[in-house]
């Protein structure tokens, strides 16, 4: 098993190489004349407007928060879809309840309008 | 793989059901059937659903059993804790239903979280698994954090709650990697197991395996987050902050609640798990006691905001309550029982003395509010003296024997230092309440502090200072109940 | 290849990574940045119980299960906390915790 790891130690040192090479070979052969032109923001070939830190509105950090808390609480679920077969009708209930509950919270944050795009 | 299940018995866990339940479902009615500006009523329904825990109690009452397959466990020593715990709760429901409002935060919210919070303590109260432990202290951070913060957009609450969840969420992972090492050494995160591998370890010891040394760094990292948890010295820093920046019935809550079951759970894990490791952990738990009663006493000497000052004493009283668990005998858990009834009477009746001469926005909680107190509210005055004087520990209140307990646990286990320096704190401590005492009856008023007296709180006042005074004449009421809850314990 | 990489290497890495997490939590003046710093402690954990589950007692599921609990728990801690460091930034413009710091004494 040890043998495999060379292999990736070569990959890793070639993948680290390789985009330097021409970067470095680029920076040595091309010649610099710069104008106003070159030098300004590329984006899409126009004028580069505003600052590039947008600020987004708080509405979309409070849909962040709940998305993560019900993503991850969503764990719970895969060792008990994994293991459904043997245990039955008492894990469906367990399961049931929390479920229940997160749809609880999920009641509650719809209520208070954390779900409302305004 | 097939999967057995464990016997479950679900009346053990009859309180938690019933907490938890009572919390969500007042979360759901309160935002459906409750209208803005009466959530009193929420506060109510709070009331009733503590009532109904302290019921749930009563069917397992003399009853000791685990269940989920030793995961929780029902005893005396869970059920007195869960009364105390509900006291603690109902008290600062109470306080605060006239309280919000008059500082323009009332949401409905606080009553379910006090009730989660409470949860957390009884889980903490019952729990005999690290996993369960964890889930305990997290959900208390957790519900803290919000409810510190509950008086926003006010900053000191922001910043306080702030502080507090950056300080806890650090003392969480000190706590899991604490834990994963425990597991690592032993292979279990069940208590009773942990035990019982040490003992088999101690008796194949020889001089060629060495210790438990995972599980000592360990327990070592555990210890750190109890620390926090508790405000033991040198992991106090938030204290002064937090409790100043919280809402004040938060405040009280935190000071007694979050003390209690912290050092509840710990008890379970050191008289538990680690007996047989004795030597390790009481040497290091004896000194952050000792620093703690020395730090948090002359620190409160120097101020002059009277809710500061509550913070650095309740920083003292964690030192005092830690003796008890350091004497690791029967009598040092009875005298940990006594001193955190007495402990939390005294400190909910002084902070509901806060609330009442709290003004509206910014207060200062200034030494000045309380000059002259005696002539204008004497009764108040009175009841204040009493809490203080509890607190400081003299006689005929509760907070004195409550301290005469502990002493004389950990004088019996062979601490005689540690009691010296309990002895002399706390004769440093009498100076800054009776600096109370002194303003409030023998100064002129500075200023004109209009008393926010409601009929709830005047009579939780009441209710506190009789019961002070009646356990102070009459420790025997609740020490029988502590003395079965150490035999059940097995301490 | 269980036998390839030993236990001692895995847990060094956790615990690496535990000290850079506690670095980070401690270094940085952004209270996001914190609670980034507590979020790598709390990964090195679930590598450590991991860890010592598949190497040490891969028949239970003990390790397994507390390492679900603690991504959980991890979660909404961090919910909590981003959800006030919003709050705080609505009032003060700022998020860097030095300057959130009016008590004092």
């Amino acid at each position: 098993m040890l043998i495999n790891y060379p292999f990736i130690a070569v990959f890793f040192i070639a993948s680290v190489i390789f985009p330097f090479i021409p970067l470095i070979m680029g920076y040595l052969v091309a010649p610099k004349r710069p104008t106003e032109g070159k030098k300004s923001t590329y984006e899409c070939g126009l004028e580069a407007i505003g600052d590039i830190w947008v600020q987004f509105r708080v509405q979309y950090y409070l849909y962040a928060i709940a998305f993560v808390v019900f993503d991850v609480e969503v764990v719970f679920l895969y060792p008990w879809a994994v293991s459904f077969g043997q245990i039955g009708v008492f894990a469906l209930i367990a399961m049931s309840i929390f479920l229940l509950i997160l749809v609880a919270s999920l009641i509650y944050d719809w209520r208070k309008g954390a779900l409302e795009w305004i | 793989m097939n999967i057995a299940f464990p016997d479950i018995n679900m009346l053990v866990i009859l309180p938690l059901i019933v907490i938890f339940g009572s919390a969500l479902a007042l979360l759901l009615i309160d935002l459906f059937f409750i209208p803005a500006g009466n959530k009193k009523i929420t506060g109510y329904l709070a009331l009733a659903g503590l009532l109904f825990t302290g019921l749930a109690g009563v069917p397992l009452w003399g009853m000791e059993e685990s269940s989920f397959s030793g995961m929780v466990v029902v005893d005396t020593f869970a059920l007195t804790l869960n009364v105390i715990f509900i006291i603690i709760a109902a008290i600062t429901i109470i306080i605060s239903l006239d309280y919000l409002p008059r500082q323009g935060i009332e949401q409905g919210e606080f009553y379910p979280l006090i009730l989660f919070a409470t949860g957390s303590f009884v889980l903490l109260a019952q729990s005999t698994n690290l996993i369960l432990i964890f889930l305990g202290i997290e959900l208390l951070s957790i519900t803290l954090y919000v409810l510190t913060g509950f008086a926003y957009p006010r900053l000191s609450s922001e910043e306080a709650a702030m502080k507090y969840l950056l300080l806890g969420a650090f003392a969480a992972g000190f706590f899991v990697y604490g834990i994963a090492l425990i597991y690592g050494e032993t292979m279990t995160v069940d208590l009773n197991q942990i035990r019982l591998y040490l003992t088999e370890l101690e008796s194949s010891s020889t001089a060629a395996v060495p210790g438990p040394t995972l599980l000592l760094i360990g327990g070592a990292l555990v210890l750190i987050a109890f620390s926090f948890k508790i405000a033991l010295v040198p992991f106090h820093m938030w204290t002064p902050d937090v409790y100043e920046g919280a809402p004040t019935p938060v405040t009280a809550f935190m000071s007694v609640g979050t003390k209690g079951a912290a050092l509840a759970a710990l008890i379970r894990i050191v008289t538990i798990a680690l007996p047989t490791v004795q030597d390790a952990w009481v040497p290091v738990l004896a000194v952050l006691a000792a620093a703690t009663m020395i730090v948090g006493n002359v620190g409160a000497v120097a101020q002059t905001n009277v809710k500061r000052m509550l913070a650095y004493s309740s920083v003292g009283h964690a030192g005092y309550i830690v003796l008890g668990v350091v004497a690791m005998s029967a009598h040092g858990i009875e005298a940990f029982l006594f001193y955190l009834l007495a402990y939390s009477l005294t400190n909910l009746g002084a902070f509901a003395v806060i609330i009442v001469l709290e003004q509206r926005g910014e207060s200062a909680w200034s030494l000045d509010d309380f000059s002259g107190l005696g002539q204008r509210q004497p009764m108040l005055a009175v009841a204040m003296a009493l809490f203080m004087l509890s607190l400081a520990g003299v006689p005929p209140t509760a907070g004195y024997l409550g301290k005469f307990f502990v002493f004389a646990a950990a004088w019996e286990s062979g601490l005689g230092w540690l009691v010296l320096i309990g002895v002399i704190t706390s004769a440093i401590a009498i100076f800054f309440y009776l600096r109370i005492i002194v303003r409030m009856f023998m100064h002129e008023p500075v200023r004109d502090v209009q008393p926010a007296l409601h009929r709830s709180i005047t009579w939780t006042i009441a209710v506190a200072a009789g019961a002070v005074l009646l356990f102070g004449f009459m420790p025997n009421l609740f020490i029988d109940l502590a003395q079965r809850s150490v035999i059940a314990l097995g301490g | 290849m269980i036998n390839a990489v030993p236990l001692s290497a895995v847990l060094t890495i956790a615990a690496a990574l535990f000290c850079i997490g506690l670095f980070g939590a401690m270094s940085r003046r952004n209270a996001v940045s914190i609670l980034m710093g507590v979020e790598l402690m709390l990964n090195s954990v679930n590598i450590n119980l991991v860890a010592f589950w598949r190497y040490l007692q891969p028949d239970l599921i003990t390790g397994q299960v507390f390492a679900i609990f603690v991504i959980t728990v991890a979660a909404a801690e961090a919910a909590v906390g981003l959800a006030m460091v919003i709050a705080i930034y609505r009032s003060r413009q700022t998020v860097y915790i030095d300057t959130v710091d009016s008590m004092k004494g």
